[in-house]
């Protein structure tokens, strides 16, 4: 059983000497000062009795973690007073996680964070280790789970292919395993370029929310910068809150408008602050079954998603990326707690890219053409543009209320205006709604603002719900949906067909059910689609040195070179028609 | 297809009234502390949603089904909203058998199918009699088995 850093115990030993120092200290104060019950002088000895007690307690936890990775499984035992001895088989973890802090870096320090599916934590976080130590453990995880699949011998691999394959990044970490490894393909690499226009089309709510929270503290500042613009403008000299009532109107509304515009302004570069902090330096890598990401300017994260695991593939592009033509990639594992924060960025593989490459993507890691979606039958326009239009209606229904029986309003009638605008959003959301049926994948778009397409794999689908409102049925419509373990689906994410004739849905219905049987069988027999190797192939010629395909990949799967498309890749079975219906 | 037992509707209705009078509780608060209602209009409340919730139960015992099929449970429910489901066995994680206070006291008893799934992780088939529920779950188990083994082909 191994230890964590002692430099991660030194850190967590001082933290905790000093909270629980401060907690004596404020105790002491208390009891001597209100309460009286005791003399002052006990405050000396309660704030140096609670850090000693914090800091014994930081050792004791520090001596009682311990970890180890042996046998196929991750044991971790933690815990003072409640101690928990957990085991987790490796074939099971999904994600695992690196995070590198600024004072972690300095120390050569990592944060690891094993995810499981399942759960509502993190199963397993090691505070810290080294990187290389968190390095091995990562590629051990991945490792084991190749050989388990493949079951064959570790260290059945010879070496040249380990050399040659092998692009020269990072080789100083990655001389440090002695265990084979497999080759590292660069999957995908954020421009700078690319960064900075993330940056400026990406919006992040918490931007805002820093700005509302952050000018109570900097008002002086944001107060005499409104000002000097709005002056500038021809507006009052000075801008305060008790001169508001000797505005006149137009000084009102220059004031107004200038102080919304520079609210926004500053969001929109903080948010793209956050966005270049988050994505800086994004470079995905494929390793043997893995993706393993980077990204990230002061605090680093890096860790890996083994392909095996991939629930589901989403393509995602909000308004402003698709008027420029850009798109992003996404993929989801079962491994995250729903609302873990830095979900989002983990599963990112393109944080943003022209359409082609993203497409390029997304085909390499589900084996299949962005479909053209079918759209959905015309009356489902009508139902969004009645749905849509309802509101301006109900609104104007009120206020007419009240006009006859109230008080006298005019222009009651002014909201049914937006009714046009309501049956313009209805034929939005109707033309960005769709299916598809693919050979391997149901395809489900939907959203105007962020249009997102959701991949399913058949074999991914845990459940088929299809449902029917009373709204729906009079249209003789329904919604299917297909489940996944994917956790973005509790976001709102669910690869949904919505509104889609009856007929339609049941056999949707009964296909995604029968395909899942198929897919699956297809699977177990070794059915596995290569798509991204080629992917990887057909990009290599960048690096001319490299040798050919055999070199690539290890192991006995290339040994006869049959990793061609829909090839299996256990040699043994010798079956290789793909399974149709 | 395979329907539930009649006396689930005991419950659902028992569980329509309590929600009504917990609403005229509410209502009866509401008229003492606050603005005046009236007892008629607490009346009719009650009567409205006790009535609202027993049409609905009724509806949806009789809408709800359920079929053990070749390679998945498929179930049929839903008043407002109608849902199909089917929960192949491949993706049959664990199965309950369940039974509340209240649900033993009209004799009855429900089973639970857990999945993997984050929409449809747990799905319940409510108004078993108790053999059935347990024959029913070791089915089930049977069944998730099975899938698995035929899977390994």
């Amino acid at each position: 059983m191994k230890r964590l850093h002692p430099f991660s115990a030194v850190g967590n030993v001082l933290n905790r000497a000093f909270s629980l120092g401060a907690f004596g200290f404020f105790a002491g104060m208390m009891l001597t000062g209100p309460l009286n019950l005791l003399p002052l002088a006990s405050v000396f000895v309660l704030a140096p009795l609670g850090a000693l007690v914090g800091g014994a307690y930081g050792v004791a936890r520090y001596y009682r973690f311990t970890y180890e990775l042996a046998d196929g499984t991750l044991s971790v035992d933690s815990g003072v007073f409640d101690r928990q001895e957990r085991d987790i088989p490796l074939s099971r973890i999904q994600n695992v996680d690196i995070e590198r802090g600024p004072i972690q870096r300095v120390f050569g320090l990592a944060v690891v964070k094993f995810e499981t599916a399942g759960g509502s934590a993190t199963e397993a976080t090691l505070n810290a280790i080294t990187v290389e130590e968190a390095r091995d453990l990562q590629s051990a995880v991945a490792s084991y789970r190749r050989d388990d699949r493949e079951t064959e011998p570790p260290g059945g691999v010879t070496d040249d292919a380990e050399v040659d394959g092998r692009p020269t990044t990072d080789e100083a970490t990655e001389e440090r395993t002695e265990r084979r490894r497999p080759t590292q393909q660069r999957l995908y690499e954020l421009s700078t370029r690319d960064l900075l226009t993330l940056a400026l089309v990406s919006f992040r709510p918490a931007a805002p929310a820093v700005i509302l929270f952050g000018v109570p503290f900097a008002q002086e500042y944001a107060r005499r910068f409104l000002s000097e613009t709005v002056s500038a403008l021809g507006g009052p000299a000075t801008v305060s809150l008790e001169l508001v009532p000797t505005y006149s109107t137009p000084e009102l509304l220059l004031t107004g408008v200038v102080a919304v515009a520079q609210f926004a302004l500053a969001a929109w570069i903080l948010s793209a602050a956050f966005t270049i902090t988050e994505y800086y330096g994004f470079q995905i890598d494929y390793v043997g079954d893995d993706l393993r990401y980077r990204r990230g300017l002061i605090q680093e994260y890096s860790g890996s998603i083994p392909l095996e695991k991939i629930q589901t593939v989403t393509v995602r592009e909000n308004l402003l990326m698709r008027r420029f033509g850009y798109a992003a990639l996404a993929v989801e594992t079962a491994g995250y707690a729903p609302g873990s924060g830095s979900q989002d960025a983990s599963n990112t593989v393109v944080p943003l890219d022209d359409r082609e490459t993203v497409l390029a993507l997304s085909e390499a890691l589900t084996d299949a053409e962005m479909p053209a979606v079918e759209g959905l039958p015309e009356r489902s326009r009508r139902r969004y543009a009645v749905r849509y239009s309802l509101l301006p209606v109900a609104i104007t229904a009120c206020l007419a209320a009240v006009d006859a029986f109230a008080v006298a309003i005019p222009y009651w009638y002014a909201p049914l205006a937006l009714v046009p605008l309501a049956v313009v959003a209805g034929h939005l959301t109707w033309s960005h709604r769709g299916f598809a049926v693919l050979d391997h994948l149901f395809a489900a778009r939907s959203g105007v603002l962020v249009q997102t397409t959701r991949l399913v794999p058949y074999y991914r689908v845990q459940t088929v719900i299809d449902s029917r409102s009373v709204f729906q049925r009079r249209l003789s419509l329904a919604s299917v949906t297909a489940d996944t373990a994917s956790t973005a689906s509790l976001l709102g994410g669910d690869a949904t067909a919505y509104d889609v004739d009856e007929a339609t849905a049941r056999d949707l219905h009964d296909t995604l059910r029968s395909r899942l049987m198929t897919d699956l069988r297809a699977r177990e027999r070794g059915d596995r689609s290569h798509a991204l190797e080629e992917y990887v192939r057909e990009r290599s010629p960048t690096t001319p040195g490299e040798p050919t395909d055999e070199t690539h990949h290890e192991g006995p799967r290339d040994a006869d070179g049959s990793h061609h498309e829909g090839g299996q890749n256990t040699p043994e079975t010798g079956d290789d028609s793909p399974v149709e219906e | 297809m395979e329907t539930i037992n009649p006396r689930v509707q005991v419950l659902w209705i028992g569980r329509a009234v309590v929600v009504a009078a917990v609403l005229s509780a509410i209502a009866v608060a509401v008229d003492r502390f606050a603005l005046s209602i009236g007892p008629a209009v607490i009346g009719a409340l009650l009567l409205v949603v006790a009535l609202l919730g027993a049409v609905h139960a009724v509806l949806r015992f009789r809408r709800w089904r359920f079929e053990i099929q070749d390679d998945a449970l498929y179930l049929v429910r839903g008043v407002i909203t109608q849902v199909d489901t089917s929960v192949p066995y491949v993706r049959v994680q664990h199965t309950d058998t369940q039974r509340g206070p209240v649900e033993r006291l009209v004799g009855l008893s429900s089973v639970v199918v857990y999945t993997a799934g984050t929409r449809g992780a747990d799905i319940r088939i409510p108004g078993l009699r108790p053999e059935r529920a347990t024959e029913l779950r070791e089915q089930l188990r049977e069944l998730a088995a099975e899938s698995e083994g035929a899977d390994a082909v």
